[in-house]
C-alpha cells in the first residue's frame, strides 16, 4: 500500500471509529460488512478528489502554458 | 444495540443504511455503454480539423464518459421499478436493494453538472452545452417520457447516444461541422436495428415491465420489417463520410461491406421468422451491430490518420 493510500485509509477508520461512537449513542450498530463497504467508498472519494486535484493542476498549467510564469507583478 | 439492515421503503428511508459498494457506484454508470461512448466521441475529437492539447483531450472524453455515467446513474434511479421486473434488469443496484435511489440521484446529479462544468473550462462552453443537452435529453425526454410512452421511444431517443461524436468534434474545433452531423446519423439509424433486435428475444421482459417496445406494441413480424428498413437506411449513411468525400477509400469500401453485412442479417431475420433460427439471428444482428459501430468508427480514425500522414500532418 502506498503511502497516500495507507494515509486515506487510516483517515477513513478514524471516520468509521468517530461515527461508531455516535451510532452507539444512537442505539445503531453497523454491521462489518457495512463498515467494509462504507470504508471503501469513502477510500474511493478520496482517490477521485485526489485524482481532480491532479487533472485540475495538470490542465491548468497546460492551458496557461508558459504564460504562467509571465504575469506582472 | 440493533444492527440496522437496509431498508428501501419509502417510509424508512431515514433509518436506512447503504450497502452499496465501490462496484455498484461503477455499475451505476453502465461501463458498457460508456465504452461506446467514449469510443465513438474519442474518433470525433480525432478526425474533428481542429488541434487539442493532448492533455486537455484527455480531459475532455473523461467529462463526456462521466457525462454519460451520469446519464446512466439517473436513468437507473427513475427506473429502479421497471427495472426490477425486467430478468435482464433486476440485479441492477437500486432494484437489488444495494444502493438507495436517493444516493443513486445525487450520485449521477452531481456527475452531471460536474462533467459539464469541468468540459466547459477545458474545452469550451458549446461542447459542454451540447453534453448537457445530451444528459438531459437521456434523462428527461428518453427515459421519463418516452420510453413508457411509444414504441418509438428508442428511435427518438437514439439521438442521446448519437451526440457523443459531436461532442468530441466541438471539444476540438468549437463548432459542429457536417461531417459531425454525418457521425450522429450513422449512430441514430443505427440505433433501432440494434435495440430491435434485442427486444425481439427480449419481448416478454418489457411486456412483464410495461414497455411498449415495438415487438410488444406492433408484433414481431412488423418490427422485423423495421428492422430491415432502417439497416437500408442505415448503410448508405454509413458509407456518406466516404460519398461525401470527407474520408477514403478503405473507409468507403468498408463502410458499404459492414452495411451490406447488416443489411444480410436483417433479411435472415425477416425471412426466418419466430422459429429459434429467427431469435439465433436476431442476437447474431445484436452482436453484429455493436461490431458495425466499432468497426466502422476505427476504420474512420485509421483512415483519417493514414490521409493527415498522406499530406505531411501526422
Amino acid at each position: 500500500m502506498t503511502g497516500w493510500a495507507r494515509l486515506v485509509a487510516v483517515y477513513c477508520e478514524e471516520q468509521d471509529a468517530s461515527m461508531d461512537d455516535k451510532d452507539s449513542e444512537q442505539g445503531i450498530v453497523l454491521t462489518e460488512e457495512q463498515k467494509r463497504r462504507r470504508r471503501a467508498r469513502s477510500i474511493a472519494i478520496a482517490l477521485a478528489l485526489g485524482a481532480l486535484v491532479l487533472l485540475f493542476y495538470v490542465v491548468t498549467i497546460v492551458k496557461l502554458g508558459p504564460g504562467v510564469l509571465r504575469r506582472p507583478l | 444495540m440493533t444492527h440496522i439492515a437496509a431498508d428501501h421503503s419509502p417510509k424508512t428511508t431515514v433509518f436506512a443504511i447503504s450497502e452499496a459498494s465501490v462496484g455498484d457506484y461503477v455499475a451505476l454508470m453502465k461501463p458498457r455503454v460508456m465504452s461506446l461512448v467514449v469510443f465513438t466521441a474519442f474518433v470525433g475529437l480525432m478526425v474533428a480539423p481542429g488541434h487539442l492539447h493532448p492533455v486537455l483531450g484527455f480531459a475532455a472524453l473523461l467529462c463526456i464518459a462521466i457525462g454519460a455515467g451520469a446519464a446512466g446513474a439517473l436513468n437507473m434511479w427513475f427506473d429502479a421499478d421497471v427495472d426490477a421486473k425486467m430478468s435482464r434488469t433486476a440485479r441492477r443496484p437500486i432494484p437489488a436493494g444495494r444502493v438507495l435511489p436517493g444516493e443513486a440521484l445525487a450520485f449521477g446529479m452531481t456527475l452531471a453538472f460536474g462533467s459539464v462544468a469541468v468540459l466547459g473550462l477545458v474545452a469550451n462552453w458549446p461542447a459542454a452545452a451540447l453534453l448537457a443537452l445530451t444528459i438531459f435529453f437521456y434523462v428527461a425526454i428518453y427515459t421519463m417520457r418516452l420510453k413508457r410512452a411509444t414504441p418509438q421511444n428508442i428511435v427518438i431517443g437514439g439521438a442521446a447516444g448519437a451526440f457523443p461524436p459531436v461532442i468530441g468534434w466541438v471539444a476540438a474545433v468549437g463548432t459542429i461541422g457536417l461531417e459531425s452531423v454525418l457521425l450522429f446519423l450513422i449512430i441514430f439509424f443505427w440505433t433501432p436495428p440494434h435495440f430491435w433486435a434485442l427486444s425481439l428475444w427480449r419481448a416478454d421482459d418489457y411486456a412483464r415491465a410495461g414497455i411498449p417496445m415495438l415487438p410488444v406494441v406492433a408484433g414481431h413480424a412488423e418490427t422485423r420489417r423495421q428492422i430491415l428498413l432502417y439497416s437500408m437506411v442505415l448503410a448508405p449513411v454509413g458509407a456518406s463520410p466516404w460519398l461525401f468525400g470527407y474520408s477514403g477509400l478503405l473507409y468507403g469500401v468498408t463502410a458499404v461491406m459492414a452495411g451490406a453485412a447488416m443489411i444480410w442479417l436483417s433479411l435472415r431475420i425477416k425471412t426466418l421468422g419466430d422459429a429459434d433460427a429467427g431469435n439465433r439471428a436476431a442476437k447474431r444482428l445484436f452482436g453484429a451491430s455493436i461490431l458495425y459501430l466499432f468497426v466502422l468508427f476505427a476504420v474512420l480514425l485509421i483512415d483519417d490518420r493514414l490521409g493527415a500522414f498522406g499530406r505531411g500532418l501526422l
